[in-house]
């Protein structure tokens, strides 16, 4: 409990890009309930725009989007120094049911892990979110 | 000849000087016996002088024979003269008079006269049965007096005497005697004369037909001007030029008197020629043929002459003539006739030839042109020799002959991936950076240092026409080293097909993802539920609701399955080979699939023989690890997974509760041998041919109900093949079900 209340007064602020309203809303009342400050976007160029605002410790990142999709906003990051090292987690739904991809170059976008929508419940995103952000404040 | 002529021009000079001075001292003597016997004739004296100053003239031969036979008139008292040279193929010509046909040696009087050189004097023709009447009506007398010297007939003087003429001055011999010695003279000289004009005008008339047959005229041209020649040349009035038309076979004449006459067909021509190809006369064809065209026509002599064309007749030369002089004609003369013939015969050979060549090039050229793909000639130097109309679309404009160009200045390697990045072109995007132009030209360099094949390979390019995505190969042309064509690089327009699979993809993706967002949103939901994030749930709510998660889960799986065989079909998987740690693989899809046989309570066993004997361990642990040397397959490590996946989990849903599960592994010199045995429901003989099949479902008796989507084999197997392994299945209904998978083993080890 101790441990839980530390996070609470530090509120982990994560960013959220996702196009489907009923897929954005789980999540986002996922992470609340998780004791997360939750920003969210609809396509990419919105993420980037948030961005602008304010910098999440980490981005929840779909792919396919209208206007600007994932991969296109990931590149868009990279050319900015300030948002250039923000963990990213990949979540989709595209065709591949299980995507490999090339390591290194996943580490050179700054992709964490991709996650299947259909496969990770909320609860699996939310626990590899924590982990990784575990991973980062000790790095 | 020149030599010759003058020699005998020498001869007949030095004989004229002789005979001057002999005959005027035997002039006395002559005239006085011819007054003897002729009292009435003219003085002989006077012939002798006249004779001796007669020169005969080449140059001027007409006027020369006039004066002669003005001459032989006025002394032999006869009424007309005709002066004859006998040729070298025993014909007999008329001097000075326009050609007709000659008379043949032996026929007729004079022809007998000079074959037999004996004078022939004829009184009152018409009695006599040997020599055919000349004259029918008119009583008269003829004499035919050969011109001999050394044994040999040069000719014959012909002299004819009316009724009354012949009253006057009978023939006398010793005034005939005087002229044949001077016509000795004269006929050598005519024959040469004959001979050098013959020659000079048959090289004429030849030469007029070559210039004709390959001057840039029509055919009735050619064949009027060889008509004309053949005319001017032999003494035969008219003749007819027929031919067959190549493609209707029908003869129609093409010049001379035929023109307006019924023609013969060639197929009854054939049956007259003979196979030699030598003319063929006929005579009085009323008579003695069933010709139809000529029974019209009533009598006459016709000859044909054959036109050969590389031995097959494809017309005639046709010679009508109201009476037979066909063979009075002279070798010379025939052999004209043949050689007229053989000229247009081989022209005709030449020109279907060159026809058909102009043809053949036309024909391939039009499929060139036509083709659908392109199809580029390259010299050595990566030239473009030529370039079909499809490849100056592609590459140019349909314009631009692109001959010339360097063929890699026509176009830009572009990477499709760039204009809308997917996830697998994240994935690709180095592998793309080196499938640039420089790859391309260097495979194309090798290719000219080795001359080997390059594939077909799919490229987006760019060219000045827009964008194309195109299925490119070369191959080596002729290898003819002085040849300037090296390579042909054909393309082929793949744009259409490549936007419509484009499409059909991106439909799927869309399809995909729109049954998937849902089914992730009902899934991420109740999760949450049956997590009790929003409170705790009643036992009965609890169990309902697992119900409708499995329900989920079954339909994303039957999405995910969906998708898989559509893009098994399209043929749009990529196999990532690696060499894969088979024994790990295994052990790690057991332990994923640990909670459902912990469920069903099934003892699963691995057996390695190997190289793992720790793995003979039963599986309860999930967490068994063990440190193994394993066996290695070629296998892309997600497929592999999943056909591990689903033929575990089948062996799990088919088994009974408390079952046994072997799993067995079994490394041979190339493949590797995967069994998975259970001892569950079975299969019977009939359906097992169907497990395979797409959404087969096998009735089974005892109705374990499964819950597949009825795909799961089919994609087992097609990724199997794909992997270019094999797989079988042995069963027995009631005792358990075995599936044998073969898969190929890797010979390289991974680097780590």
């Amino acid at each position: 409990m101790r441990v839980k209340g530390e996070i609470k007064t530090m509120k982990q602020h994560i960013l959220i890009v996702e196009d489907d309203n009923v897929l954005q809303e789980m999540y986002c009342e996922k992470f609340e309930m998780d004791g997360f400050k939750v920003e969210k976007a609809a396509t990419g160029r919105e993420g980037l725009k948030t961005l602008e605002k304010s910098v999440p410790d980490i981005i929840l990142l779909d792919i396919l989007m209208p206007d600007m999709n994932g991969l296109e906003m990931l590149k868009e990051m990279k050319k900015n120094r300030d948002f250039r090292d923000i963990p990213v987690i990949l979540l989709t739904n595209l065709g591949e049911s299980k995507i490999d991809m090339d390591s290194e170059l996943s580490f050179a976008l700054g992709i964490k892990d991709y996650l299947i929508k259909t496969k990770h419940t909320p609860d699996d995103v939310s626990k590899r979110v924590k982990q990784i952000l575990k991973v980062e404040q000790l790095g | 000849m020149g030599i010759f002529l003058i020699f005998f021009t020498v001869l007949s000079w030095a004989e004229n000087i002789i005979l001057k001075y002999m005959l005027k001292e035997k002039a006395e003597g002559i005239s006085r016996g011819l007054q003897r016997e002729n009292a009435g004739n003219s003085d002989i004296t006077k012939l002798l002088f006249d004779i001796a100053d007669f020169d005969f003239a080449l140059i001027n031969m007409r006027d020369s024979i006039k004066k002669m036979k003005n001459l032989i008139m006025k002394y032999s008292g006869a009424s007309s003269c005709t002066l004859m040279f006998l040729d070298n193929y025993g014909y007999l010509w008329k001097v000075g008079e326009k050609t007709t046909y000659p008379f043949k040696l032996g026929e007729g009087i004079a022809g007998w006269s000079a074959k037999c050189q004996k004078r022939v004097f004829v009184n009152d023709v018409s009695s006599d049965k040997r020599y055919k009447p000349l004259y029918k009506n008119r009583q008269g007398a003829m004499v035919s007096v050969p011109v001999v010297k050394n044994g040999k007939t040069l000719g014959i003087i012909s002299l004819t005497y009316s009724k009354e003429k012949l009253k006057l001055y009978p023939p006398n011999n010793n005034v005939l005697d005087i002229f044949v010695k001077k016509m000795r003279v004269v006929l050598e000289n005519v024959f040469l004369y004959y001979v050098a004009e013959n020659e000079k005008n048959e090289l004429r008339a030849r030469k007029s037909i070559s210039k004709a047959l390959e001057e840039n005229i029509s055919l009735e041209e050619k064949v009027e001007i060889i008509r004309k020649n053949v005319v001017r040349f032999t003494s035969i009035n008219d003749l007819s030029i027929y031919l067959e038309d190549e493609k209707s076979h029908e003869i129609s004449c093409l010049g001379g008197a035929g023109k307006k006459n019924i023609t013969p067909t060639l197929d009854l021509m054939n049956i007259y020629f003979n196979k030699k190809g030598k003319k063929h006369d006929f005579l009085d064809l009323s008579e003695k043929f069933d010709f139809n065209f000529i029974t019209k026509r009533g009598s006459g002599y016709i000859t044909m002459y054959p036109i050969f064309s590389k031995s097959k007749i494809m017309g005639y030369i046709l010679i009508e003539e109201k009476i037979k002089n066909i063979d009075n004609l002279s070798v010379l003369e025939k052999r004209f006739i043949e050689l007229a013939s053989s000229h247009l015969g081989e022209y005709l050979v030449r020109e279907t030839s060159s026809k058909k060549i102009i043809e053949e090039k036309e024909k391939w050229r039009t499929i060139f042109h036509n083709v659908d793909d392109g199809i580029i000639l390259l010299s050595r130097d990566k030239i473009v020799i030529e370039a079909n109309l499809k490849a100056r679309e592609i590459l140019g404009s349909k314009n631009t002959s692109l001959i010339g160009a360097n063929f890699f200045s026509l176009f830009k390697i572009i990477n499709p991936e760039v204009e809308s990045p997917t996830l697998t072109s994240i994935k690709n995007l180095d592998r793309f950076k080196k499938s640039d132009k420089e790859e391309l030209e260097k495979k194309i360099d090798k290719f000219f240092s080795s001359q080997k094949v390059i594939r077909p390979q799919e490229y987006y390019i760019q060219t000045k026409s827009g964008k194309y995505w195109i299925i490119g190969r070369m191959k080596t042309a002729i290898q003819d080293p002085n040849s300037e064509l090296f390579g042909i690089i054909h393309i082929k327009d793949i744009t259409k097909s490549k936007e419509v699979e484009q499409d059909k993809n991106e439909f799927m993706s869309m399809v995909s993802h729109e049954l998937r967002t849902p089914l992730s949103a009902m899934k991420g939901y109740l999760s949450m539920i049956l997590n009790s994030d929003y409170g705790k749930l009643s036992k009965k709510q609890e169990k309902s609701l697992k119900r409708v998660e499995e329900s989920n889960e079954r339909m994303v799986v039957l999405v995910e399955d969906i998708l898989d065989v559509s893009r098994i079909e399209l043929g749009r998987f990529n196999l990532n080979k690696e060499p894969i740690n088979l024994s790990n693989i295994t052990r790690a899809m057991v332990r994923e699939l640990g909670a459902k046989i912990q469920e069903k309570n099934i003892t699963l066993k691995i057996q390695n023989k190997l190289v793992d004997p720790c793995l003979k361990k039963t599986i309860k642990n999930p967490e068994h690890t063990c440190n193994d040397l394993g066996v290695y397959v070629l296998a892309d490590r997600d497929r592999l997974m999943q056909i591990l996946g689903n033929l575990i989990d089948n062996a799990i849903k088919y088994s009974f509760d408390g079952g046994k599960i072997d799993i067995n592994i079994k490394p041979d010199k190339n493949f590797v041998e995967i069994l998975v045995k259970d001892d569950g429901v079975g299969v019977r003989k009939e359906d097992q041919d169907k497990l395979f099949r797409r959404f087969s479902r096998i009735h089974n008796p005892l109705s374990i109900q499964a819950g597949g989507t009825g795909l799961g084999l089919y994609i087992t197997k097609k990724l199997i093949l794909a992997h270019n392994g094999n797989i079988s299945v042995s069963s027995k209904q009631g005792k358990g079900t075995t599936f044998s998978v073969k898969m190929p083993i890797a010979k390289q080890l991974p680097l780590i």
